[in-house]
């Protein structure tokens, strides 16, 4: 059962990763990405973290650096597992308020997209992340409300 | 108490994770990419995207939001369009003429020896790098030369699969390739994402009136192919070096045409 359980988690977890990059095809390469994955990783970080995802975070790295980067084996990995790790400590350490969840948030998208940071940091870029932060962070919101809503504990 | 030592205990798990990822990168790098290129090789068939599924996705319209306004702007347009068509005959007739400008650029490629492969974007991964259609399937190698509709290299192969590729384009960080001038010069073509960066490496003889940077055979490339026109652009001499800026004003998008070029 456990065994089929982290199954599931990974195959969610690439489908969603390969939803992202499906995307792109719609938003034309546009610079403000919505990031369906990094939400995923988001929220599994914040809300719901433990050790059942550990194969779903390793191994959705591993599908990515197969199928489409040229980077080395285990480094995308390495960076979700960072994610989920930095964000869920920080988190911790915050008080719970909307500034600061963005704020981890921003470090979320930080790490994510570290390449074009190191590669080519400018203001423009730096602004192209926040957007992206925001842009994501709305819709993390809007996705965590709509979970979090019973609608059986809802009065009539 | 619980959940402090849980807590604890999930992030050594991590943490452990992490080092294995470690390790598998170690592995990867100390046997050049044949571990990862091994396990790609076996399990291409995990990739779902196709040039097929691509096309259709380019090919569905939004009709059921057309409306009578909709057509009232279309007319409108089209008004415009036929403004614009008579600008273009005359925009034309200056082309014909940088066409006979570029015969003796076409010259210097062996058409004969080349072919060239349409190929088409499949996907933008998130450190901006595309995914081209066709790979191992049309026996594309890596460092082949990604062209333009205009001829000019926009990019090269970096990794192959079974039916697709990942390229490096001129509107990457890391795109570096080397180039020649017609005074054999040599330069190091560099990008920032915005402009591309011309710094020679060798000079042979400065002179600044320099139409084009080239790829050549003498870098193991496939033969000469504009990578930048410096004819129209500032270039500038410094302590025996040749350097120039050109900003990029080509965009990628599902509608590109790119192509390949292979030897026979």
């Amino acid at each position: 059962m456990k065994t089929l359980t982290n199954f599931s988690y990974v195959l969610l977890f690439i489908t969603v990763l390969i939803l992202e990059l499906l995307i792109g095809i719609f938003s034309e390469f546009s610079d403000l990405e919505i990031l369906p994955f990094l939400i995923l990783l988001f929220y599994i970080s914040t809300k719901n973290f433990s050790n059942a995802y550990i194969f779903a975070f390793f191994f959705s790295g591993i599908y990515y650096d197969l199928f489409y980067t040229s980077n080395y084996f285990g480094s995308t990995s390495a960076k979700f597992l960072l994610i989920g790790i930095v964000i869920n400590f920080i988190n911790n350490k915050l008080n719970d308020n909307l500034y600061n969840e963005f704020l981890v948030f921003f470090v979320a998208v930080a790490i994510y997209k570290f390449e074009i940071i190191i590669y080519s940091f400018s203001i423009n870029e730096l602004r192209i992340i926040l957007l992206i932060s925001v842009i994501n962070y709305f819709l993390f919101k809007l996705i965590n409300i709509t979970l979090k809503r019973d609608v059986f504990k809802k009065s009539i | 108490m619980y959940q402090e030592s849980q807590k604890r205990r999930n992030y050594i798990i991590y943490i452990l994770f992490i080092f294995l990822s470690g390790a598998v990168f170690l592995v990867d790098l100390f046997s050049e990419k044949k571990f990862s290129n091994l396990i790609s090789d076996n399990t291409d068939f995990l990739f779902p995207v196709s040039q097929e599924a691509i096309s259709l996705f380019d090919s569905v319209e939004l009709n059921f939001l057309k409306n009578k306004n909709d057509l009232i702007n279309e007319n409108a347009r089209l008004k415009n369009e036929v403004i614009e068509l008579r600008k273009l005959k005359l925009v034309n007739e200056g082309l014909v003429k940088e066409i006979s400008a570029n015969n003796e650029l076409i010259k210097n490629v062996d058409l004969d020896n080349i072919i060239y492969y349409k190929s088409t974007i499949l996907i933008r991964n998130t450190e901006e790098e595309y995914l081209i259609s066709g790979g191992r399937n049309i026996n594309l190698n890596k460092n082949d030369l990604i062209l333009n509709e205009e001829g000019f290299v926009v990019g090269y192969i970096v990794k192959v699969f079974d039916d697709h590729s990942l390229i490096n384009t001129i509107i990457n960080s890391e795109f570096s390739i080397p180039g020649i001038d017609q005074y054999g010069n040599q330069y190091l073509v560099t990008s920032n994402k915005k402009e591309l960066l011309i710094n020679s490496i060798y000079i042979e003889e400065i002179n600044l009136n320099i139409d084009y940077v080239f790829t050549d055979v003498v870098f193991d490339q496939i033969g000469k192919f504009p990578i930048v026109r410096l004819s129209n652009e500032d270039v500038s001499s410094a302590n025996n070096k040749i350097s120039a800026v050109v900003n990029i004003d080509y965009n990628f998008s599902f509608d590109s045409n790119i192509y390949i070029v292979k030897e026979k």
